[in-house]
């Protein structure tokens, strides 16, 4: 079970430098134990009660328990997902935990090897992302209430390609495809937005991960109510006649 | 990628001479053989058809699905001399075809292009039926001697069956396609030769695409109010039956290169948008036997009439309207005129004098024009307009209303192709590399569309642009 809630988030820890927890490669990459935290935090008064002692004050020293190999108390602990929000939503540069060469590498602190090797705007785009991920309305947000990071949608290559292939491949693979999510509509079946003329689309031309998702149905059938999470607030349930 | 180029014409001159892409990471600078501009049955037709032919294939589509408005096309295929006329015991000849396309166009099309349109018709619709498509049944539309608008066999909408057969074509082989990927140039080297295209990705940024030829299937510009208002300013605040993506930009790209356009102006309004909104009315209500009524419950035009003279003639009626009236066999026949009810469209009555009462017709006289048409129907002869095929009398228990008003439906103009698809210059002589389909280009249609040419069209003309560019690719 473990392995399942934490493997999603590899990378937006990778990215963020707070702790390697995907895969023990890194876990061994590991170069120092030391700093980071320690800036900002006296860390024994940020720890949760109970939380046993450490000494270390870095980050890549807690991928020692907090690692999807791992099992025990962090098991049903998304320590990625705390961290990563709480820094968010306070502001946090990414630079405080994270080390990055334009183009090159993108590192956590503490860690040799990073994620993708971003690119000026790419790394923008990861940045408004990961903001919007913290405390927006959109899915992304919504999925970080369910402990869903970066890499459950996007796989290891944070910018997408323009058709949204891995994204759309992880939206099916634990949504369902079309079919199943459309068995589930509750409404009129003529209004049923996963079963329309329009056939096998994809999940991203109406959901979107960073901005306000809508149905792609009302740029024609401007009238229809097609309420959509991560939308704009839904006045009503969908109408027929 | 500055150092490949020999030349880049008009405003790819700047993109290209600028500054370096500030997205190493991102871009994705590659090569192909043949690029698509377009996803619809145009493109599709020519992606798959470049793709048999050995050539390596990028199809690039700016809107977040493909199909173009080929995917939302509801009337039919036209073709004649098809299997499935002669099972229907149709008589038809690519002849009729051409004739009944020139005279529909006013004789504005290029007789060499609607020679080729109506001779492959037929090829066409059996290629499309090889991939999966069902077209298996014919009926009529505006304009047409014959039956020869082919659709599914449940009376459905013909673009779904064409979309849905070249999209599984296009998965089975793999081709690569791209959404919201906007082509914004096309390259062209000093030969004055095409020989690739820049392509803004979904995240702004813009990379390039090598390619041996480029073929532009990228739709005309019903949806873009703007550019339709310049040839037409009397559009203003009109509705299109087009996907919003229709919006004219691959005539821009073509005209960047000295492409030559044609019949810009011609544009189509088409009768039978539903009133209030965008969504059109399949003509092919009509051609199955609804008819149309004005407010003072009076048949005003023969239903079968072309387009621009049936949307003409409701602009002049009371309210700018009309009313299609039809019974519960149409409904029963046409398994989409039920989207029409799903959608709020449809007004009912238990008898004509109800009908009227409910849609804001005069009752006495809808009841009587009903009368009058059936007893037409009956002795096969229509004083009235003349209309040639009736094929049904409007009968209890139930009657029908669907209210119609016009709206920019599709244009005719655009880039000015030969009978091989490939694009004309200012000059007269072919763009080296540059092939066109479907609604981008001009010329086929002439100053009219009929209803079920257009998809007919574009997967002739689409297969033919497949076909020289992979030839071209081949050569270079």
């Amino acid at each position: 079970m473990i392995i399942n809630v934490l493997r999603p988030f590899a990378a937006v820890i990778l990215a963020l430098g707070l702790v390697a927890i995907s895969h023990s490669a890194f876990a061994q990459e590991k170069v120092a134990t030391t700093g980071v935290c320690s800036r900002c935090h006296e860390l024994a008064k940020v720890l949760p009660d109970g939380h046993p002692k450490v000494a270390a004050t870095g980050i890549a020293a807690c991928s020692t328990c907090h690692d999807k190999a791992k099992v025990g108390a962090s098991a049903a602990n998304p320590f990625s997902t705390r961290l990563h929000t709480a820094h968010a939503q306070a502001d946090t540069a990414c630079s405080v935990c994270h080390q990055w060469k334009p183009g090159k590498e993108f590192t956590a602190a503490g860690f040799k090897h990073g994620v993708a090797p971003l690119a000026g705007d790419e790394f923008t785009l990861v940045m408004k992302a990961m903001k919007d991920w913290a405390g927006s309305g959109n899915l992304d947000s919504i999925h970080r209430g369910k402990n869903v990071t970066c890499t459950a949608c996007h796989g290891k290559d944070l910018i997408p390609d323009s058709n949204m292939t891995a994204v759309n491949g992880q939206c099916v693979s634990c949504h369902g495809g079309l079919e199943k999510v459309a068995a589930s509509f509750k409404g009129a079946s003529y209004l049923n937005p996963h079963a329309s003329h329009l056939g096998p689309i994809a999940c991203t031309t109406c959901h979107n991960g960073h901005k306000e998702s809508k149905a792609y149905c009302l740029d024609c059938h401007a009238n229809f109510k097609m309420p959509i999470p991560g939308g704009a607030p839904a006045a009503a349930k969908p109408t027929g006649k | 990628m500055v150092k490949r180029r020999d030349l880049l014409k008009l405003a790819a001159m700047s993109v290209v001479a600028g500054p370096a892409p500030a997205f190493a990471a991102m871009a994705r600078n590659g090569k192909a053989d043949v690029v698509v501009i377009g996803s619809g049955g145009a493109g599709f037709s020519a992606a798959i058809t470049a793709h048999d032919l050995d050539a390596k294939v990028i199809v690039f589509e700016k809107m977040p699905i493909i199909g173009g408005n080929t995917q939302i096309a509801s009337g039919g295929m036209n073709a004649a001399g098809t299997r499935y006329q002669e099972a229907a015991g149709v008589k038809d000849t690519w002849k009729l075809m051409y004739d009944d396309t020139m005279k529909g166009g006013y004789n504005r099309g290029i007789p060499a292009l609607v020679e080729v349109f109506a001779k492959n018709s037929a090829a066409s619709l059996d290629w499309l039926v090889s991939l999966g498509a069902d077209l298996s049944t014919v009926g009529r539309t505006g304009g047409a001697s014959v039956d020869r608008s082919h659709g599914p066999k449940d009376g459905g909408p013909v673009g779904p069956q064409i979309i849905g057969a070249l999209r599984n074509s296009i998965a089975k082989r793999k081709i690569d396609v791209r959404t919201r990927s906007d082509v914004t140039h096309i390259l062209m080297n000093v030969k004055g030769a095409v020989n690739g295209v820049l392509v803004k990705d979904y995240f702004g940024h813009t990379y390039e695409i090598e390619a041996k030829s480029v073929i532009l299937a990228s739709g005309g510009f019903s949806a873009n109010l703007t550019m339709v208002t310049k040839y037409h300013p009397e559009y203003a605040g009109f509705a299109t039956t087009n996907q919003p993506g229709a919006t004219g930009e691959g005539i821009t790209l073509a005209q960047e290169l000295g492409a030559q356009l044609r019949d810009m102006d011609k544009i189509q309004i088409h009768p039978t948008l539903a009133a209030g909104t965008n969504i059109l009315v399949t003509e092919a209500m009509r051609g199955a036997g609804a008819i149309m009524v004005n407010r003072e419950g009076k048949r005003f035009i023969n239903e079968l009439s072309t387009r621009d003279v049936a949307s003409a003639a409701i602009l002049k009626q009371t309210g700018k309207s009309a009313f299609l009236i039809f019974d519960d066999g149409l409904r029963k026949q046409m398994a989409l005129i039920e989207g029409y009810f799903h959608l709020g469209f449809v007004k009912e009555g238990q008898n004509p004098a109800e009908l009227a009462k409910t849609s804001g017709i005069d009752a006495t006289a809808l009841a009587e024009t009903i009368a009058s048409y059936n007893k037409y129907k009956a002795a096969k002869s229509d004083p009235d307009f003349k209309r040639a095929d009736m094929p049904r009398s409007i009968e209890p228990p139930k009657f029908y209303s669907i209210e119609v008003q016009p709206g920019i439906h599709y244009t005719m103009g655009g880039v000015l192709l030969n009978a091989t698809a490939q694009a004309v210059g200012r000059n007269g002589t072919p763009i080296p590399a540059l092939f066109a389909a479907g609604e981008v280009t001009g010329g086929v249609h002439g100053a009219n569309r009929l209803g079920g040419n257009s998809t007919s069209e574009t997967i002739t003309f689409g297969r033919i642009a497949g076909s020289g560019a992979a030839a071209y690719a081949k050569k270079s």
